[in-house]
């Protein structure tokens, strides 16, 4: 038995002959920007830079906090492999937060996003976005506090997700939405622009700009900032968490209003051997502004006017995917949900009775709390 | 290597077996998504405890017995069929489960490391959980029972902000011609069968409640993974190859992203103690049916040492284990086994056993 145990312990001992990196060569990936030209994939990774920390203070603000690498390669496997060897350490993804696609690399986003997913450091939290152009001009924005640029990417997400103009997007329910049915998706849009540049130290920052449907996993067309508010209004996921700003214009008075509690409730049905999709709206409504003395007094008609701007998203966003034939949304599991039967009728030739599909879109909001101006 | 042990112990065993195969994915497995699921588990343990009927039966008439040992006592010709029928199904029982291990190993935490440590380290370890015997591994198999219970609990609180209800519909079949196929090839998985068959003399006193504890507790746990599965991955499910792994790194809470390292490490012991208990019963196999020397005891470590080996050679020559695999998942082996060896326990008079 002591034998036995100490040749466990002898072979423990020899960990220092296993194969291992030091976690100085390791290049933890933050974001990484995919993009697609000549035949060739780029893939630019935005990785830890391990010499700004570990000074006097825990992270040294004199040296980068991010370093940026780009490697070429046929497929985006190759392409890390280069970008890695480019850096001179082993790229891990584990790490990663946000994944954004340029115009051109967006022509099939399931095999990447597949690969990426099953490999069991990947990252399934990681947000998956577009770029208008390259994404690696969005890699390589640099922000003047010293802070990693995708903590900024992440917080503009966020922001504008909490602000209702879109609908981040994580890889493991793109990846999903790309394996239902349609292979549909919506990814927000990333642009470069110098409306918030003053942050960055070259005076090009990034902001959102609508979002891209991807249909079959490939690019189908742009949305508008307003039917991306409308994708993230008709996000069955969120529940009571969905909120939306809107601004409204109440007897002549700009007035800012916040939708909370958004539920949305989709109906579908078979009429006339056509797909029916009737969805209800279900919002609280609070004010944020206004210059109207007592807006309270007008609540009813606050109500209304945020019901019809709120149709008017959710239309904008439906009428847009139902046209190509595509279901963003995960229409599919409210048809399973409301009738497995209507389901098995037209799941053969679902993209067929999207695109033929009725729409027909209402919504109730109340007003019961006021906000600050109360 | 003797002893015995409780029946809440082999049940925590048995159980966590059953669990281990849902788990750990071979390559080419996957959960299909689809309501569908919850019914195919739910008749795959009906029919397993259907199957555990006479073998229980026989179990109440000997005493305790076990149906192979009665059968033992009664026939040299009968013993030895039935020790040469057991073993080779407890063998490639304990094979796939060293595939299990291995792919499911080499897919996550030992990642690049080469096969050789597995080898030497799991082994290691199923060597010495042989070693010590059916009471230790027993004991040891509740303490990872209760790390998975813990696991779970941890996984389905971390969850919660991103399970989707909506992804869960009213229907109990999607495509009944698959119904039959699928429910089999689930009732295969139940090698426990086995197990508890040449093991069910080896527990001490009550052994009839091992079953219903173990079917019971393996079936929730079963649809809890089926429903997180679900709720959180939707149609995303049948393409993830290891979707528990994958479940333990969906978590918003940035302190659980890592509880995937708890989660390997709970499959890698199960998968151990899945091979120790299959090495048990091998060993009471060859004690009742051949010989009750001390070769029992180094045919059970040799057992252990061979199957766990055998996952590299199934690794290399795939084609090896389909045909293996084809053999087995139909579930009629699994099936005849347990209802001919207790059969011909009760017809060589395990009812008279109890009296003499």
């Amino acid at each position: 038995m002591k034998r036995t145990a100490a040749l466990v312990l002898a072979v423990l001992m020899l960990s220092g002959c296993v194969p291992h990196t030091e976690l100085d060569k390791l290049g933890i990936a933050e974001a990484v920007g995919v993009d697609f030209d000549g035949g060739e994939y780029t893939v630019t990774v935005q990785y830890f830079n391990t010499d700004s920390s570990g000074g006097v203070t825990a992270v040294d603000s004199s040296a980068p906090n991010v370093t940026t690498v780009s490697g070429t390669g046929e497929t985006i496997e190759s392409a890390l492999g280069a970008a890695s060897y480019a850096s001179g350490s082993g790229l891990m993804l584990g790490a990663a937060a946000v994944i954004v696609f340029g115009e051109d690399a967006l022509f099939s986003l399931r095999e990447p996003l597949k690969l990426a997913m099953s490999h069991y450091s990947g990252n399934p939290r990681a947000y998956i976005t577009a770029a208008k152009g390259k994404a690696a001009d969005i890699m390589n924005v640099r922000f003047s506090e010293g802070s990693a640029s995708v903590e900024k990417l992440e917080m503009l997400l966020k922001n504008a997700d909490d602000l209702g103009l879109t609908r981040p997007m994580r890889m493991c329910e793109a990846l999903e939405r790309l394996f239902e049915p349609t292979g549909s998706v919506i990814l927000p849009l990333l642009e470069v622009s110098e409306l918030n540049g003053g942050l960055t130290e070259d005076g090009s920052g990034v902001v959102v700009s609508g979002g891209v449907l991807c249909k079959n996993g490939a690019y189908a067309r742009e949305l508008s900032d307003m039917q991306m508010s409308g994708v993230h209004l008709l996000d069955p996921a969120a529940g009571s968490t969905c909120a939306c700003e809107l601004m409204l214009s109440l007897r002549g008075h700009d007035t800012r209003v916040m939708l909370y509690g958004i539920t949305p409730r989709i109906t579908p049905e078979a009429r006339d051997g056509r797909l029916s999709i009737d969805v209800r709206i279900y919002a609280e409504c609070k004010i944020v502004s206004t210059s109207l003395p007592d807006p309270y007094l007008s609540r009813d008609e606050l109500d209304r006017l945020a019901e019809e701007e709120l149709c008017r998203r959710v239309t904008a966003a439906l009428t847009t995917a139902t046209e190509h034939g595509a279901d963003p949304f995960g229409m599919e599991y409210a048809i399973r949900s409301h009738s497995p039967e209507l389901w098995r009728a037209i799941s053969a030739d679902y993209p067929g009775y999207l695109t033929s599909a009725s729409v027909a879109v209402s919504s109730t909001v109340s007003t019961d709390r006021y906000g600050i101006t109360r | 290597m003797n002893g015995k042990t409780g029946y809440g112990g082999l049940a925590a065993a048995l159980a966590l077996s059953r669990i281990f195969t849902e788990a750990t994915a071979l390559p080419g497995e996957s959960v299909e998504y689809g309501m569908q699921r919850f019914t195919v588990t739910v008749m795959s343990f009906l029919i397993a405890g259907a199957a555990y009927i006479p073998l229980l039966i026989a179990v109440k008439r000997s005493g305790g017995s076990s149906p192979v040992s009665v059968i033992a006592g009664r026939s040299k010709l009968l013993s030895g069929f039935i020790g040469v029928l057991v073993s080779v199904m407890l063998l490639f029982c304990a094979m796939e489960t060293g595939l299990r291990s291995h792919y499911y190993a080499s897919s996550t935490v030992f990642d690049s490391a080469p096969s050789l440590y597995f080898y030497v380290f799991t082994g290691a370890a199923l060597l010495f959980a042989v070693h010590k015997g059916l009471e230790a591994s027993s004991r040891t198999a509740v303490i990872v029972s209760a790390g998975l219970v813990l696991l779970m609990l941890l996984i389905s609180a971390a969850l919660l902000p991103v399970i989707r209800l909506n992804r869960l519909y009213p229907s109990l079949t999607d495509d009944p011609g698959t119904l039959y196929a699928q429910t089999s090839r689930e009732f295969s998985l139940n090698c426990e069968l086995l197990i508890f068959m040449a093991l069910c003399g080896r527990v001490n006193g009550r052994s009839c409640r091992t079953v219903p504890l173990y079917l019971g507790v393996s079936c929730l746990a079963l649809m809890i993974m089926t429903f997180l599965y679900f709720t959180v991955f939707g149609r995303l499910t049948p393409l993830l190859s290891l979707p528990f792994y994958t479940l333990s790194s969906v978590s918003d809470i940035t302190l659980l992203h890592r509880i995937n390292g708890i989660d390997a490490m709970i499959w890698v012991m199960a998968g151990i103690l899945r091979l120790a208990f299959a090495a048990f019963a091998f060993r009471e196999i060859v004690r009742e049916c051949f010989t009750r020397g001390k070769a029992a005891d180094v045919a059970a470590l040799v057992f252990a040492a061979v199957s766990l080996g055998s996952a590299e050679l199934f690794t290399v020559y795939p084609e090896l284990y389909s045909i293996s695999s084809r053999m087995m998942s139909s579930g009629m082996p699994l099936l005849l086994t347990a209802v001919i060896i207790p059969s011909l326990a009760l017809a060589c008079g395990a009812g008279k056993e109890k009296g003499t």
